[in-house]
């Protein structure tokens, strides 16, 4: 059965592009344009994967929802892919990797994203 | 002979308000030194008598004069240390001025004691009074000053007065107190005329000196304001349009992996991604340098970080480039360096250098990289044997948006790269500098302050670990 996977992005044509490249790969994918979106979705379907960007509404929103998810014991074990931005390096943002508290995802990528890389990790995660 | 010539820039200087009554303190005592020197020509004057003109008369006059001199120069000296010692408030202003005052009028009757003992109002000691009367002007307020000169003033014309009635010292005939009153009057006059004119022109002078400094430092104060304004612009606008063009470069990626295309689509789609990679690298150079400048960037995120770990990182990136372009690259560094920073900025730092020590360098070319420690900084050097930067071109390379003319013959570049990491490095309160001759190679070395634990301990692993 195929996997799906949840984007979560408020741009929508980042989420279309995505949605093409996946869908291309073989992925179902479910498209969540908000952190509150996001949780709607997880909870009416089944998630495999979780595309996380990091920049939303607010600076802060892909990172608690990252940490609600993984609070979640029906969610927990959903790999999540972080996509980051250059905002990070110059300290404008918490960069996740190096955060002081332990920010339990299983990858950072930064936008924009290459298609090949995307499905490489994917593949890795979701075997 | 090889041309090399070097660039350095300072950290900029942020100046702290510094509280007048220092300023004035640290005036009061250049005057203090000056009055060592008084007691010294006097006790010389004393002893050139007693010695060489066999007249200890003088010498008894003007060693006990000296001693006065020494002694509230003392007093003075010790009031001003107990006075900088303090935190300085409003008040200590009003106590500083009135201990210069105090001093000068002090000043003004050993001098005029002096003139007394030493030819009188003929002496020509009475210049240093009017020396003494310019520099009070500079030191007091003009009110104050003035009261100086009034003071002066009597003191000189009682003197001019009075010589003939007092005992005889050392005088000489023919020496001016032996000419009638009116006269010597008239002569007093024309010092005492003198004296006003140079305390009013040194006070037109310094208050028109203080007008222009105001104005300077308004216009100083504008500027940097400017500068914030329009580095906050950039921030911004640099962040607006990543935006869209994130999302253009994911579209035309998603047209690809759609598939239908023909090779020349394929092809194009593929330039045209590659030149919109090249635009975001400017915008993210961009940002990252009015970032930098804003001075709004997180200080809870500096912190110690090693040196030798963010040094290994960065090198990583490039390590394929370097094997490919066959350069030989020597690190020097020793583990256990710590600065204070935040780790992405030393990141940036290192790989822009380092960036630039590859590209710039041909095949075959050497890179080294140096760390050393001193006792308050980490030195590092980074030089390459690539095509060199004219020494004209060196000033400028800083610069934003500037490529020499070497550069741009080698490989395209946003000509920010320099420019951020002079921004960094000042920024971490340190110091860079380059060094370059076109054909034989760069050198750009910086240095930085160590974090508290390197300086403190110099060879041992310092309690908390970088994030990371």
């Amino acid at each position: 059965m195929a996997k799906r996977i949840l984007v979560v992005d408020d741009d929508p044509d980042l989420r279309e592009a995505t949605k093409v490249i996946l869908s291309g790969a073989g992925y179902e994918v479910s498209l969540a344009d908000s952190a509150a979106d996001a949780r709607r979705k997880l909870a009416d379907e089944k998630i495999d994967l979780i595309l996380l960007d990091v920049m939303m509404e607010t600076e802060t929103e892909g990172f608690h929802l990252a940490y609600e998810i993984r609070r979640d014991s029906k969610l927990a074990d959903i790999p999540i892919v972080i996509l980051t931005c250059i905002e990070e390096k110059t300290g404008e943002v918490l960069e996740p990797e190096k955060a002081g508290d332990y920010l339990p995802v299983q990858a950072f990528l930064r936008k924009p994203l290459d298609p090949d890389a995307l499905k490489e990790k994917i593949a890795e995660l979701l075997p | 002979m090889t041309q090399a010539q070097t660039t350095t820039s300072r950290t900029p200087h942020v100046p702290h308000r510094a509280s007048r009554a220092a300023v004035m303190i640290a005036r009061v005592s250049w005057l203090v030194k000056l009055r060592w020197a008084l007691v010294v020509c006097l006790a010389a004057a004393g002893g050139v008598s007693w010695f060489a003109l066999e007249s200890q008369d003088a010498a008894w006059r003007t060693w006990p004069l000296a001693a006065l001199v020494a002694a509230y120069n003392l007093a003075t000296w010790s009031a001003l240390r107990w006075l900088g010692g303090r935190p300085l408030a409003g008040a200590e202003e009003h106590t500083i001025a009135r201990l210069t005052n105090a001093q000068i009028a002090m000043d003004l009757i050993v001098l005029t004691a002096a003139m007394y003992m030493t030819g009188g109002a003929a002496n020509p000691l009475v210049v240093v009074m009017v020396f003494l009367l310019a520099i009070s002007a500079s030191l007091l307020p003009a009110r104050d000053a003035y009261r100086q000169v009034i003071l002066a003033a009597v003191l000189y014309t009682g003197l001019t007065v009075a010589e003939p009635m007092l005992a005889a010292t050392v005088g000489q005939p023919g020496s001016i107190r032996e000419w009638p009153l009116g006269i010597r009057i008239f002569r007093a006059s024309t010092v005492v005329a003198v004296m006003f004119l140079v305390v009013y022109f040194t006070n037109a002078i310094l208050a028109r000196l203080r007008r222009i400094n105001n104005r300077l430092t308004d216009a100083n104060r504008q500027l940097a304001a400017l500068d914030l304004t329009k580095s906050r612009f950039l921030r911004i606008s640099s962040h607006q349009l990543r935006g869209p063009l994130v999302a253009i470069y994911s579209l035309l990626s998603a047209i690809r992996e759609a598939g239908g295309l023909t090779d020349t689509q394929s092809q194009l789609m593929r330039k045209i991604q590659a030149r919109e990679q090249d635009v975001m690298k400017q915008l993210d150079e961009m940002m990252l340098l009015s970032t930098v400048k804003e001075s709004a960037v997180e200080t809870t995120r500096t912190g110690p970080v090693e040196l030798r770990k963010v040094l290994d990182e960065a090198l990583g990136a490039y390590s394929d480039e370097v094997r490919q372009k066959d350069i030989e690259l020597t690190v020097d560094a020793e583990n256990g360096i710590w600065v204070s920073a935040w780790q992405d900025a030393l990141e940036i730092v290192f790989e822009h250098l380092i960036s630039n020590a590859v590209k710039y360098t041909r095949p075959g070319g050497s890179v080294a990289i140096k760390v050393r420690k001193s006792p308050a900084t980490a030195e590092i050097e980074i030089s390459d044997t690539g095509i060199g930067i004219s020494p004209d071109q060196q000033e400028r390379v800083f610069r934003e948006f500037y490529r020499g003319t070497n550069a741009q013959q080698i490989a395209g570049g946003t000509g920010l790269g320099l420019s951020i990491v002079k921004a960094i490095v000042e920024r971490l309160a340190g110091q860079i500098a380059l060094e370059s001759a076109p054909g034989e190679g760069t050198t750009v070395s910086f240095s930085l302050p160590l974090s508290d634990a390197s300086r403190n301990a110099p060879d041992a692993q310092p309690e908390k670990t970088a994030p990371r």
